[in-house]
């Protein structure tokens, strides 16, 4: 594990960036409001970001092995399969994670 | 007829704002929209806060869990769970500093990895009902707990008259939902979980399901297919920094669609300015 300065300056600097975001539009409020760049912006970027971790998780999978990989795939194809049908963000997590522990641990 | 718009168009904005958001993510839980927000006559406001805020929270303690485990699978030290969910409070990026602090990143991609993740911030404050909460702290505390859902639930046609008492309670419940089930979660993963390989799946899981649900909940295809360009292009070229490359390239991509501008999205800022008038 990291040393613990490590840990809560990565922990401080994250909030205080978090927090300067949300701070901001109150000081800004008349600049901002109306501004179509921003709107648009606040509208694709949200689901546009989630979408790149999506890609970016499938990404770090180590494929470097057969044993390494296929138990991530499959935890991937279980999880996106089951939340497509049943909409159940605990189920599918649940399921999906159980299945790649189960190949991890058990089977590769 | 133009009131008629302006109401319906806050629907649709809602259901964004909550889609990078831990407990909407669950899908099961209802839109948070219509009478279900409002004031009720006689209600204290900790009770109306209690209501609106309550199957949110449900949700926070489920993901806030879903993190905990995660704390606990990369083997850090279990007071970073409420740690890191107490202070940072900003949900999905907090997955990926789990990751990027276990491994040691340097603090410049952490910084420019929330940078990024969380600039969708820069709205909720023009239209967050701030007016009415008094005194510095108070504002300093909504501010602070200002997270996707807070947003949702505090933000819509009948804001304006949110009370104080029901603005600071949602933001609190859900403070304490997301970082009390993160705790949890960390001693549940640590005592169950802890020698099983394949655990830190639960990050991968994570933002598979977000990544569905963000796309059911706004349906555009051209943000979408953007991402999956801007993704696919640096994990070919950039693999060793695809996320922040990947991120970098969507925001340019985005900003070039503005520019560019076709007549839909002129008409959906024309609506979208409306509702905040």
């Amino acid at each position: 594990m990291p040393n613990t300065g490590y840990i809560l300056t990565a922990i401080l600097l994250a909030a205080g960036i978090t927090f300067a975001l949300r701070l901001i539009p109150f000081g800004i409020k008349s600049a901002l409001k109306g501004n179509a760049l921003v709107e648009n912006l606040s509208h694709w970027v949200p689901m546009g970001a989630i979408i790149c971790l999506g890609f970016y998780v499938i990404a770090s999978i180590d494929y470097s092995s057969v044993q390494t990989a296929t138990p991530y795939l499959a935890g991937v194809v279980v999880t996106a399969g089951l939340h497509l049908w049943r909409k159940n963000l605990a189920l599918s997590l649940v399921a999906g994670t159980a299945v790649c522990v189960v190949l991890s641990s058990w089977v590769f | 007829m133009h009131q008629e718009r302006t109401t319906t168009a806050a629907l649709p904005l809602v259901t964004t704002s909550e889609v990078t958001s831990p407990a909407t993510a669950t899908g099961a839980l209802p839109v948070i929209s219509g009478e279900h927000v409002h004031t009720l006559p006689g209600e204290s406001s900790f009770r109306e806060g209690l209501r609106v805020a309550g199957f949110m929270c449900l949700g926070f303690v489920v993901m806030g869990m879903g993190l905990g485990v995660l704390v606990s699978s990369y083997g850090l030290a279990w007071w970073v769970a409420p740690v890191l969910s107490a202070v940072v409070f900003a949900g999905s990026v907090e997955f990926l500093l789990v990751g990027m602090i276990a491994a040691a990143a340097p603090l410049s991609l952490i910084a420019s990895t929330t940078l990024i993740m969380n600039a969708r911030h820069l709205v909720y404050g023009i239209s967050y009902p701030l007016q009415n909460v008094r005194g510095g702290f108070a504002k300093a505390l909504a501010v602070y707990m200002l997270c996707d859902e807070a947003y949702a639930v505090n933000t819509g046609p009948g804001s304006k008259n949110y009370r104080q008492g029901r603005i600071l309670t949602v933001s609190l419940l859900l403070w304490a939902s997301w970082w009390g089930g993160s705790t949890l979660g960390y001693f549940v993963g640590a005592a169950f979980l802890s020698n099983l390989a394949g655990v830190d799946f639960v990050m991968t899981g994570m933002f598979i399901i977000l990544s569905i649900d963000a796309y059911r909940a706004v349906k555009d295809h051209i943000t979408a297919t953007l991402a999956a360009a801007a993704s696919i292009s640096a994990i070919v070229f950039f693999p060793q920094s695809m996320l922040l490359v990947a991120l970098l390239t969507l925001v340019v991509m985005l900003i070039l669609r503005h520019v560019l501008g076709s007549p839909q999205d002129a008409g959906r800022n024309e609506t979208q300015e409306g509702q905040h008038a």
